[in-house]
């Protein structure tokens, strides 16, 4: 069971709105910035006054509504009062770094109380930076500190194993995930049928999918991501058609579009190859390279894809775009690729987003007429070289930094002999090629109980050879995903 | 414990929120019949959101647990109904919905928001969405909802619905894949101890530690992409649209659907149009003809449907709704307009000036007027039919754009205009006649010099001067001398002695005098004008002899002859000023 904001009715008392959060967010990055500039300028000059000034201002206009708040470290995520805060590309620099700074401090929470004055967080932010790392309980020093000088409204924790460990989607999220992966294909299966048959399409069905997806990418559960791993279940195209839209709302949701946007991308990404139901059979699944003109039969399918969506009730934003979308999505950034154009148009963003999710599940995906597909890190090697010509490529870099080098569900062969599989990307830029992993072999090939590993952490100790296909291991990656 | 959940509900909590359902389930039987501003209505209404806003007040958080046919609160039944055509409670749990949680800050407009969706999903037949994708869509800040996905209304094909079954294919498919593939590593690794296994492929991974500056962003890369999304946020969805339907239709390869393209296409144009942006419906048609003319590898089934489409858009049925926009268009709009209708060609001409019938405000009809003569020049012809409109002052618009357009080709309705029943049709085809002016006209006004209708002469008589007709001035003259004329008005006397002053010369010079010292007993005032009209015509004249004659009266010892004469002589004076020159 859902709610209408993907939570278990047990967290819905637990509600953060809009701007609750966006103000939340503000707190983090003055926060980061206060600590920045106290290291870099001092704390008696106005470049870390003026920050901090505004620190002060933000947390007593939230003090006042939450009552206290508390900055917590969990993994490598920031909750503030229990709410995980979602970053846009915008943030994520000041958001990694305050992490950083954490762990760094060995501090795993800190708990901010009644009305703040500027001269508490001046004495704070000095102490929080002159902690030794090295030092027994640099937590507790520095709260004995804080009472000493009488400052009784900032209090802090250290960094606990709990504030370490790996966070994972709770189960009910993951049954969540794989239920809508499910619908999600059974939906678009139902679609392509009906459009098959010349039927009129209807939408309800895929929006509640498309909403699933949104709500769980945006509360963060991304083992849905995980299951992009999945291929070529069922039909291609139906299969194909929930990675690209997963793809592009995890895409998006780092761009920072809204909820309302998220679903409209979703659906736009859902519904992109419904135009390939036109195309006959003998043509999409030929096991060879298509000739001149089975490849331009092939090339019409943006076409197809647009005449029935025109035929829905009412041309809604969503419709719109989803049929610009359709069209677009096989043009290239340079405005190569098909369908040809009579005139120069520019790319929408949903267009250009779709493009790179299209691309990368296409070509991790074994096909026909090419039974070898492209494991991920390779898939993006070559999108990279491409970047520029057939794809956005400050949004191909976004995608990178959202799915990792090594996305979620990759195996990976390490110089141990051991074989891991990627649990979550490291949120550090720094870190993007070290992710987070289970570890699923050991030396011998034996299979271990899910002990997981940060590469970032100790990375003298295992270096990754490169990625491998499951089947190369004989890992069956879609009973990992369903027992989980 | 959830919040709100500790205790059992008192009886005053319970009797409050069925007070809400109650006022809900009145206010949602209301606005069947009554519109949103009715009094009736709004009482309910208001109602209906105090009793919400009192409950939240007191007790901070509201929940409905939905049953099938009834809603609860916390264990307690507050609402049952087992009709499921009528009960609020079945309609809210076929859409999946469990439970719904009304938060203290409830805004007023969330309240009233969420009255109109659920007004959305019960009463609107073949609704797309159903009440859990509202919400979802909606997004309340206040309002939780807690949905099961009923795998309904949506496309799922028949075994899809069945999630165990798809789930065990998923698995199987799973297995399938595995024992279909080849194993490579797996044969060929085999470690022992923790060194390195020495028989690991020769591969490197695809990225390094020194390739990561590719990935990042930079601030420039955020504004960049931060002003990319405000752009596009801001865009017009409908030209995007409209830009990819014409991009389908320019294509080579018969792709099917282009008559639906088509007519969504119209249809933009019809709401441009309705909205008043003319601006954008003619970039439209622009672009539809430059398609036409362009595109010549296009299927000529295609081009046929777009020449269609262009008609269809200038058909009376899209142009006859534009009534009570032009009415509403300034001047600049009006424009717009004008190039708009010129695009569409000369099928647009007919329904266009039906439309003159529909226009209220003068100063469309006479924007309208000029448009249509613009488009008509050189297709009089189309104009026939509305020249015969029933409507007379649609007939008098069309003498107006006739005469605006001087073709000679016009004047065959001119002259049926001018024998219209009603005098203000005739008048203004008269006048149309006139400008015209050729040798055609100049005979039909001619003719017209004889009506019996007196300001239908009168104007025939000034229309031919105005043309400097010659051949008037006997007619006139004989006008004059007939007994009848001393009976007419004032101003129809002045417009033909006007007109006999203009086409005559010294030769009238005894007749005018005579008319200037005509004596008479009876009918004094009547004279008065004769001799009024006789100062004119000899003060249009001219001549020297004309201005001794008038000068001659205004020194004279009849009063009126006086008067008349130095009124005449006093407009020579102005005349010859406004022409820059000295009067002795």
């Amino acid at each position: 069971m859902r709610n209408g904001k993907g939570n278990s009715p047990a967290k819905l008392n637990r509600i953060i709105d809009d701007r609750i959060a966006r103000e939340m967010r503000n707190f983090v990055n003055l926060l980061y910035v206060s600590l920045r500039n106290a290291r870099i300028y001092g704390v008696n000059n106005d470049a870390f006054l003026q920050p901090l000034r505004k620190l002060v201002e933000i947390l007593n206009s939230l003090l006042p509504l939450e009552g206290e708040l508390s900055l917590r470290l969990v993994d490598c995520y920031l909750f503030v009062n229990e709410q995980r805060l979602r970053f846009d590309i915008e943030g994520f620099l000041s958001y990694s770094r305050l992490v950083e700074d954490l762990k760094t401090h060995k501090i795993g929470s800190i708990l901010f109380r009644e009305a703040l004055k500027m001269e508490d967080l001046q004495v704070f932010i000095p102490l929080f930076l002159a902690l030794d790392p090295n030092a027994a309980k640099p937590s507790m020093i520095l709260g004995e500190e804080l009472l000493r000088r009488g400052i009784s409204n900032i209090g802090v924790e250290g960094l606990t194993a709990t504030n370490l460990s790996a966070s994972r989607a709770d189960a009910e999220g993951r049954e969540l995930a794989r239920t809508t992966f499910l619908k999600g294909i059974a939906n678009i299966r139902g679609v392509l049928e009906k459009i098959g048959t010349s039927q009129r399409i209807e939408m309800k069905g895929s929006k509640r999918v498309v909403q699933s997806l949104v709500d769980l990418i945006m509360n963060e559960d991304l083992f849905i991501l995980g299951l992009t791993s999945i291929k070529n279940f069922d039909d291609y195209t139906a299969n194909h058609s929930v990675n690209v839209s997963i793809l592009s709302i995890a895409l998006g949701s780092r761009l920072g579009y809204s909820k309302s946007q998220l679903f409209k991308l979703g659906m736009a990404a859902f519904l992109h190859d419904i135009g390939k139901v036109r195309i006959p059979e003998e043509v999409v699944k030929k096991p060879s390279a298509l000739n001149e003109e089975e490849f331009k039969i092939m090339a019409l399918h943006p076409y197809h894809g647009v005449i029935p969506l025109m035929r829905l009730k009412g041309l809604s934003d969503l419709v719109l775009q989803s049929m610009v979308a359709s069209f677009e999505h096989h043009l290239n950034y340079d405005l190569s690729g098909y369908p040809s154009l009579s005139r120069s148009r520019k790319l929408t963003l949903f267009s250009r987003i779709i493009r790179i999710a299209d691309s990368f599940d296409a070509m991790t995906t074994a096909r026909v007429y090419r039974p070898n597909p492209r494991l991920p890190d390779q898939a993006l090697a070559i999108m990279m070289d491409e970047a520029g010509t057939s794809y956005d490529p400050l949004l191909l870099r976004v995608f990178v930094n959202t799915i990792g080098i090594y996305p979620r569900g990759t195996l990976l062969l390490f110089d141990t002999g051991e074989v891991g599989m990627v649990m979550e990307i490291n949120p550090h830029p720094d870190f993007l090629h070290l992710p987070r992993v289970e570890l699923l072999r050991d030396a011998q090939g034996r299979s271990l109980e899910g002990e997981v590993v940060d590469l970032a952490l100790g990375t003298a100790e295992r270096r990754i050879v490169r990625s491998v296909f499951p089947r190369e291991l004989g890992i069956n990656i879609i009973e990992y995903f369903w027992r989980k | 414990m959830e919040e709100g959940e500790s205790v059992a509900p008192n009886p005053q909590e319970l009797r409050a929120i069925r007070e809400i359902l109650l006022s809900l389930s009145k206010v949602l039987k209301a606005s069947r019949v009554y519109n949103p501003d009715n009094p009736a209505y709004q009482k309910l209404f208001l109602n209906y959101a105090n009793n919400f806003l009192k409950f939240l007040e007191n007790w901070d958080v509201l929940i409905w647990d939905i049953g099938q046919f009834h809603i609860s609160y916390r264990g307690e039944v507050v609402y049952e109904n087992r009709n499921p055509s009528e009960s609020l409670a079945f309609h809210l749990y076929k859409d999946g919905l469990r439970q719904l949680r009304f938060l203290r800050e409830l805004e007023l407009s969330e309240i009233e928001d969420f009255l109109d969706l659920l007004k959305s999903s019960l009463f609107e037949a073949d609704a797309d969405d159903d009440l859990a994708t509202l919400l979802w869509e909606r997004d309340f800040v206040n309002i939780r909802a807690s949905v099961v996905d009923t795998s309904q209304g949506g496309g799922e094909s028949a075994e899809g619905s069945d999630l165990s079954l798809l789930s065990q294919r998923l698995l199987e498919h799973g297995r399938a894949e595995l024992e279909a593939a080849p194993r490579s590593i797996s044969e060929s690794v085999t470690v022992v101890g923790p060194s390195p296994p020495s028989n690991l492929p020769d591969s490197m991974p695809s990225f390094r530690a020194s390739d990561l500056p590719l990935f990042s962003i930079g601030e420039q890369g955020v504004e960049k992409i931060q002003s990319e999304m405000a752009e596009e946020a801001g865009k017009d969805v409908g030209q995007e649209f409209i830009s990819l339907l014409l991009e389908i239709l320019s294509a080579k390869e018969d792709i099917g659907g282009t008559k639906e393209i088509l007519a969504i296409v119209v249809r933009i144009a019809e709401s441009y149009c309705l909205q008043g942006n003319f601006l954008k419906a003619s970039q439209i048609v622009r672009d539809l003809r430059q398609l036409l003319e362009l595109s010549a590898g296009l299927p000529d089934p295609r081009r046929a449907s777009i020449r269609q489409a262009v008609e269809r858009m200038g058909s009376s049925e899209s142009l006859g709704r534009l009534g009570k926009v032009l009415d509403r268009a300034n001047e600049g709009e009006f424009q717009d307009f004008r190039c708009y209708v010129s695009l569409l060609g000369t099928q647009a001409i007919v329904p266009l000036c039906e439309m003159l019938g529909d226009l209220q405000q003068m100063k469309s009809r006479r924007m309208l007027c000029e448009a249509i003569a613009e488009m008509a020049r050189g297709h009089v012809d189309q104009l026939a039919s509305a020249t015969k409109d029933p409507r007379w002052f649609v007939a008098r618009n069309m003498a107006h754009i006739l005469g605006m357009m001087r073709d000679p080709r016009g004047v065959k309705y001119l002259k049926e205009l001018a024998d219209h029943g009603e005098l203000r049709v005739k008048k203004m085809a008269i006048r149309g006649l006139g400008a015209i002016g050729n040798s055609e006209s100049r005979d039909f006004l001619l003719a017209y010099l004889q009506s019996s209708e007196g300001s239908i002469q009168a104007l025939a008589a000034q229309t031919l001067a105005n043309l400097k007709e010659k051949r008037a001035l006997p007619v006139l003259l004989k006008i004059l001398e007939e007994g009848q004329f001393l009976n007419r008005n004032r101003e129809e006397k002045m417009e033909i002695f006007d007109a006999v002053g203009r086409l005559g010369s010294d030769l009238l010079l005894p007749l005018l005098k005579n008319f200037l010292y005509r004596k008479a007993v009876f009918h004094r005032g009547r004279f008065e004008e004769m001799i009024e009209g006789a100062a004119l015509a000899l003060a249009l004249i001219g001549t020297e002899a004309a201005r001794r004659i008038l000068q001659e009266g205004a020194g004279g010892n009849d009063r009126a002859i006086e008067r008349a004469c130095r009124a005449a002589l006093s407009q020579i004076r102005s005349s010859i000023r406004l022409e820059g020159e000295e009067m002795p």
